[in-house]
């Protein structure tokens, strides 16, 4: 069995226009690690994140999720059929949806789902916002919300892009350490984008350059 | 008559619009919105109440003649029934196309330029024509092209007032005469031209988008006019939308008084439900098409659905009449060629004729569903593709609930112009199936004006809901822009 979540090879990818943003990229992710994923502005960072969920097509190589080619030659799984997890720094919440609606939203087939919101609801600390709506609370606990709808389809790979570069330094420290706590309990294997190293270094094991990973 | 209502309509529409975004007078705030209020009057409408108001025998003339004891031969208002009456009911019920343009790019137009303008030795009437009018120009010129286009395609004020154009030319040598080749080139003749106004009123479009989006200063803050400055602002603003809605509306009104309320029998709203049945078909059609259409480019972008999209959006440049004079010609080989069905399918049916609405009113249902998916971010997309969502579940559980505004807004623009649409209906409508516009023109053909104020009264009325929810965005408008500074 094996113990890689994320494989990616040869991965390339250029904008419309022919601007080639990812070059001959390679980056293998084990069960349980929580990678950072570091470089500037424009390097191709949430670019890479939205490749691995499938939410744009690679110009040439693979990439393979727990064992399963999901993007390469002549393979596109969509991204509704990946298992992963995705946070945006604009949180996306549904507008339309209650704080419970949007965590329920990717587990709305299954049966125990109110068990799992509301356990949910609990470790993150916004129970009390269950029937409010995403313009009714605050920057902070939209990004709380928005961490619960991604963790509860209980994904085999989360990735987080620039989860917190919207937030204040005070609540950006709050949030990292139950975050943290929230992460390890639940042994979710992360992907964390960020342009910030001291926020990489506290939430994940392992920092990776994305430059590092191109091979020239 | 094209140049007349060219010259009138921009004439009222700059002034009014430059009244109205830079001078705080009596009843500015009511103006602002009133102003659009004659897109609600279709010109036809408002040809039958000029004629009953100022025909010799007319409302006005007999109630000038018994104020003043005047004696039964005396004429006071001109006659209407010629081109310059023409030009006057068109100009002033199409004038809300300019002055809507010029309102928003005058709006976004800054205190700043105009005060440096006014250093530089600039009047005040200097600074409208040689500053904001040329920076206004390419959305003066999108808004002129549409009420030219309008006035170039209308049928049934020109058939009223018996002037000789495209298409009441169009309609006897095909409908009297049944001179099909004739017909047909004095059609592709009238494209032609809609064609070229087309293409600049898409060219003005870009560059208005471009103008727009340049403005980055701060708003005016109105100067306070008194005394005569705030009657003249105030008698040019009222003057159009006296002519273009006040006199047509009490002209109607008394019509309905004279008949005393008598035409709300059977036939009427047998009529009425006839188009409001077809209006609502065509809007709930209309709004799906344009949702799965944006839905598709949105989600799976492909050239043949873009190209589809822009196809049925220049569908609404085509006047009514030559629609309805080609698809006859379709309706007839397909039903005769292709379904080889005794009955016949789409000629002179209610199939046959909300196509043809379809394709008509298709670009007023895309434009409210684009400018909704505009506005809603493709992150929601992505988090709810990636928390497992296929296409369809993205369409029912986050855009159609996020949309809901746009769809209806996208029906009730469709269904305002079905109802007014006269041309196509008169063609391709079942034997003996009236809506409220051919009522309309049959009655006022046989100047039967009292039995015409029914229909044409529901007429104004669905035509003034979709103007309501305009003046609305234009009162939010101005709070907005104020707010963004």
């Amino acid at each position: 069995m094996t113990t890689n979540v994320l494989k990616i090879e040869r991965l390339s990818y250029s904008y419309t226009g022919g601007n080639r943003v990812l070059d001959n990229l390679d980056l293998e992710i084990r069960r349980g690690e929580r990678v950072g994923l570091l470089g500037p502005s424009g390097c191709g960072k949430s670019t890479l994140l939205r490749l691995i969920a499938g939410l744009e097509k690679p110009d040439v190589g693979s990439i393979t999720i727990l064992g399963n080619l999901v993007s390469g030659h002549r393979a596109m799984v969509p991204p509704e059929n990946r298992k992963i997890g995705l946070v945006v720094q604009e949180k996306a919440l549904f507008p339309h949806m209650s704080v419970k609606d949007n965590i329920i939203f990717g587990i709305r087939k299954e049966k125990n789902k109110n068990k799992v919101v509301s356990d949910l609801l609990e470790i993150l600390k916004i129970t009390s916002l269950s029937e409010k709506f995403p313009h009714e609370i605050s920057g902070g606990e939209q990004q709380r919300v928005a961490l619960a709808r991604s963790i509860a389809p209980a994904p085999k790979l989360l990735m987080l892009d620039e989860p917190f570069s919207a937030l204040d330094q005070s609540l950006k420290s709050e949030l990292y350490s139950e975050i943290s706590k929230v992460l390890s309990e639940k042994q979710i294997t992360i992907l964390l984008v960020t342009h910030d190293v001291d926020e990489a270094k506290i939430l994940t094991d392992r920092q990776l350059e994305i430059a590092d990973l191109q091979k020239k | 008559m094209v140049i007349g209502v060219s010259v009138l309509v921009f004439l009222i529409g700059t002034i009014t619009a430059w009244i109205v975004t830079n001078y705080n007078f009596l009843g500015r705030d009511v103006f602002e919105w009133a102003l659009i209020l004659p897109l609600a009057m279709p010109p036809y409408v408002m040809a039958y109440t000029f004629t009953g108001l100022f025909d010799p025998y007319g409302d006005a003339n007999n109630l000038v003649r018994n104020f003043f004891q005047l004696s039964n031969d005396t004429v006071v208002f001109p006659n209407f029934r010629n081109v310059y009456g023409a030009i006057i009911v068109f100009s002033f019920t199409l004038y809300p196309y300019v002055y809507l343009v010029c309102r928003s790019a005058f709006l976004n137009q800054s205190k700043s330029m105009k005060e440096a303008a006014r250093i530089l030795g600039l009047s005040q009437i200097q600074v409208f024509y040689s500053l904001a009018l040329p920076i206004a120009r390419p959305a003066v010129v999108g808004g002129l092209v549409l009420a030219i286009m309008e006035t170039l395609s209308d049928f049934g004020a020109v058939d009223h007032f018996a002037i000789q154009t495209f298409t009441t030319g169009i309609f006897r040598t095909w409908y009297g005469m049944y001179d099909l080749g004739t017909a047909m080139q004095l059609a592709s003749f009238l494209l032609l031209t809609i064609g070229i106004l087309f293409l600049i009123e898409r060219s003005a479009r870009t560059r208005r988008n471009y103008t727009s989006n340049n403005s980055s200063f701060s708003p005016q803050s109105e100067p306070k006019l008194r005394g005569l400055n705030s009657l003249i602002a105030f008698s040019v603003c009222f003057l159009p939308l006296l002519i273009g809605f006040v006199l047509p509306i009490l002209e109607l009104v008394q019509w309905a008084y004279q008949s005393n309320l008598a035409f709300f029998n059977q036939q009427f709203f047998i009529t009425a439900f006839n188009t409001l049945s077809l209006a609502i078909c065509s809007g709930i059609i209309c709004a799906y098409i344009a949702l799965l259409i944006n839905f598709s480019i949105r989600f799976a972008p492909n050239q043949a659905i873009n190209k589809l999209s822009f196809l049925l959006s220049i569908g609404y440049v085509i006047p009514g009449l030559i629609l309805a004079v080609g698809l006859v010609q379709l309706y007839l080989y397909l039903d005769n060629s292709l379904l080889q069905n005794s009955k016949l399918f789409l000629t002179g049916s209610l199939i046959g004729l909300v196509l043809a609405y379809i394709i008509k009113t298709y670009a007023s249902a895309n434009s409210s569903i684009e400018s909704g998916y505009e506005r809603l971010s493709k992150s929601l997309d992505s988090s709810a593709r990636v928390l497992g969502a296929g296409s369809w579940t993205l369409l029912r559980k986050i855009h159609m609930p996020l949309l809901k505004t746009s769809l209806f807004t996208s029906i009730l623009l469709v269904m305002s112009d079905v109802v007014k649409e006269l041309p196509a209906t008169l063609i391709l409508r079942p034997f003996n199936f009236d809506t409220l516009a051919v009522s309309t023109y049959l009655y006022a053909a046989e100047e039967r004006m009292q039995q015409a104020a029914a229909p044409a009264i529901a007429i104004v009325v669905v035509g003034l809901i979709p103007i309501i929810l305009l003046t609305k965005m234009i009162r939010e408008s101005r709070v907005s822009v104020k707010n963004d500074h």
